[in-house]
């Protein structure tokens, strides 16, 4: 490659980034919900980590993470993954007390696994929650929710809503 | 032999081929460029996951990376400054398989937050079958960077004008 090739490449790159740039900005500038200003400690919020049902399910055998159910509690009476305890994600107010209530299950040496029904947002929002007040161990959220599950025939269960883990 | 000698060095002087991988990598990048700027934090925090970068930079990476690949994949597809775009999104590559390298060794298990593929049920996990894939995409994007000709693109149809000019 010729040095002038070199240099005009170097020349046309650095336009193309500061065109990123400027989009970037723009992007930020105009993004419901503005964002490179967010502070260091709201990142940590993001330490959510979305997993698939499988994954779910190696965990699940392995008894190394605690399920939590974010749907109501009357879709969790109705069937919910075996073993799990509901913590449901609205009201919202009420949801500091919620997890208040669960201490004693959130409190076992276990990774968090949170799931609520395909593409919703219950179990992202309490999962940030949770990450947000400093939860030490990984918080994972189950992608594709509660529907794969129950489609894969992994295990459930029927029972009222629970607050405490229960031994599988 | 010497059928694929002649496929190698059309390939190298950039036939139909080249330009149907420029297009489709054009169109992947701007998917997965616009599909994250949708959802910064989410991004910031995959960023966050991978643990190279500060975490005070990673907000900014989390805007600045999408808005390359969305300027960058544009370009490719219009086929206007293709050497620069493939050459920058090929060091983008690079440095994506060296972040997952570095959290496979650490055993690392996260989504990597790549194209955003997951909704045609491809696994985004964090795995060896992830720097494999990306390896086709840095051969592809080599392919479209060391083209001489670019069929179907703004560059050919602009040296086309200017030829009839003269």
């Amino acid at each position: 490659m010729e040095i002038n090739e070199l240099k005009s490449l170097a020349k046309q790159s650095f336009y193309l980034i500061l065109a990123a740039g400027i989009l970037a900005f723009t992007v930020n500038l105009f993004h419901n919900r503005g964002f490179v200003l967010m502070s260091k400690e709201s990142l940590k919020d993001n330490r959510v980590i979305f997993i698939n049902t499988d994954e779910a399910k190696i965990r699940y055998d392995g008894n190394t993470a605690l399920f939590l159910d974010a749907r109501d509690p009357e879709e969790f009476a109705q069937e919910h993954v075996l073993g799990a305890v509901n913590l449901p994600a609205s009201p919202e107010d009420l949801l500091p007390e919620r997890i208040k209530a669960r201490k004693n299950a959130l409190d076992l040496p276990k990774d968090l696994i949170f799931y609520c029904d395909y593409k919703c947002t219950s179990a992202e929002k309490t999962a940030r929650r949770i990450v947000r007040d400093g939860y030490p161990r990984h918080v994972y959220v189950i992608e594709e929710g509660f529907q794969e599950w129950v489609k894969r025939r992994y295990p459930t269960g029927k029972s009222p809503a629970v607050t405490e883990a229960k031994d599988r | 032999m010497s059928r694929m000698r002649a496929l190698i060095s059309s390939l190298n002087y950039g036939n139909r081929f080249v330009s149907v991988f420029r297009l489709l990598l054009g169109i992947l990048f701007l998917y997965s460029g616009f599909m994250k700027l949708l959802n910064p934090y989410a991004f910031a925090g995959i960023i966050g996951q991978y643990n190279i970068l500060p975490d005070v930079l990673a907000p900014y990476a989390a805007l600045l990376v999408p808005c390359m690949e969305l300027v960058a994949g544009g370009l490719l597809l219009l086929g206007f400054r293709i050497r620069a775009a493939s050459f920058l999104l090929f060091f983008m590559m690079i440095a994506f398989s060296i972040a997952i390298a570095i959290n496979l060794i650490r055993g690392a298990s996260f989504h990597c937050g790549c194209l955003e593929l997951g909704w045609l049920g491809i696994d985004e996990s964090i795995s060896l079958k992830l720097i494999l894939r990306n390896i086709v995409i840095l051969g592809l994007l080599w392919l479209i960077f060391n083209a001489r000709k670019h069929p179907l693109s703004l560059e050919s149809l602009i040296e086309r004008e200017k030829l009839s000019h003269i």
